[in-house]
């Protein structure tokens, strides 16, 4: 029986910063699921989530003397997880419209701080991004809003979402 | 907001069992410390703080300093072979106690599990180097500094480790 499973994930991780293996047992068992779920909403390819996984939890390992106790373990977790998905992304160009269409990790970063004028979008593009991100229409609302299709709608998202990858990443 | 809100509440779908292995035995291959390198580790610590006492109390005639002022009190107000306890309290012992506050939780649970064994090396090591360095010794005295020496060093040892868990429990 693992003695450090009681423990809370912020005073396990000050053990696993003295190299105590179990303690990190004790988080890869709580937060596994957590992580892999969060990868396989957002990556089409097994092989991809697989890899992602295990980049995560080696970053993990590497950065863990980084960690400070007095914030929460998984928000830290999450924002590692987060970084190494959108890494992933880049290093790999893969296209945004393959993931699930709720969740685009690209679309979310900072999105609220970027002034949508200053991008080289279309006034179509700016309202179905204003639209569906700022407001949280779905596409059938957007496509009634702006009299278009749905379809069409969804279409429109994907390039301005290309448009603004391209130019937030260079 | 809502992806962070996401990652915590979803854990619909785990890694598989491979994925599992591959994490944690690359984190417990990287965490591991051999029995060797761990009391190599202490060994250098105690030399240090060893080599500090010849400076105000010989070893076995073996002094720093030919400070011996310590060695005669001990030994007119003990006797010779309470003296002799003493001097391996304070050569080996007071490494331990530097031992116990400052290596990390792992191998602080690693010595836990045989604390004899490890102190009982240290100590054979140092009458070793007293042999080699040519002190005067003699197996009685011998003895009664052994038992001091590893007494010492196991209970101020257990003492430190106690007090680091009880902290690191609040």
């Amino acid at each position: 029986m693992n003695p450090f499973k009681n423990l809370t994930d912020e005073k396990l991780m000050i053990l696993y910063q003295e190299d105590e293996f179990q303690a990190f047992e004790v988080l890869y068992a709580r937060h596994r699921a957590r992580v892999f779920s969060y990868l396989t909403k957002r990556l089409p390819h097994r092989d991809d989530i697989e890899e992602v996984f295990q980049n995560i939890f080696v970053k993990l390992h590497k950065s863990r003397s980084r960690y400070d106790s007095k914030y929460k373990f998984l928000q830290w977790l999450y924002t590692l997880s987060r970084n190494e998905l959108l890494d992933h992304v880049k290093k790999k160009n893969i296209n945004t419209t393959q993931f699930n269409e709720e969740f685009h990790p690209v679309e979310e970063r900072d999105i609220s701080d970027v002034d949508l004028d200053d991008l080289p979008l279309g006034e179509q593009e700016k309202k179905v991004l204003d639209l569906r991100i700022n407001k949280d229409y779905d596409y059938k609302e957007i496509s009634h809003l702006l009299n278009i299709g749905p379809s069409n709608a969804r279409k429109i998202f994907s390039r301005a979402i290309e448009k603004l990858k391209r130019s937030l990443y260079g | 907001m809502d992806e962070f809100k996401d990652f915590l509440n979803n854990e619909s779908v785990s890694p598989n069992k491979s994925l599992d292995e591959k994490v944690l035995n690359h984190v417990q291959r990287d965490l591991k410390i051999t029995p060797t390198q761990l009391f190599l580790k202490i060994f250098g610590i105690h030399t240090i703080v060893g080599l500090l006492t010849l400076l105000f109390c010989p070893q076995f005639e073996l002094s720093l300093t030919n400070n011996h002022e310590v060695f005669h009190f001990f030994h007119r107000t003990f006797g010779p072979y309470i003296c002799m306890m003493i001097c391996g309290v304070i050569f080996v012992g007071t490494g331990s106690l530097l031992v116990g506050g400052i290596i990390n939780f792992r191998d602080l649970s690693i010595i836990h599990k045989h604390p004899f064994l490890y102190f009982s090396g240290i100590t054979g090591f140092f009458i070793l180097g007293f042999i080699i360095f040519g002190a005067k010794i003699y197996l009685e005295s011998v003895l009664f500094w052994a038992l001091g020496s590893i007494l010492s060093s196991v209970i101020f040892f257990e003492c430190i480790r106690l007090i680091r868990k009880l902290n690191f429990q609040k």
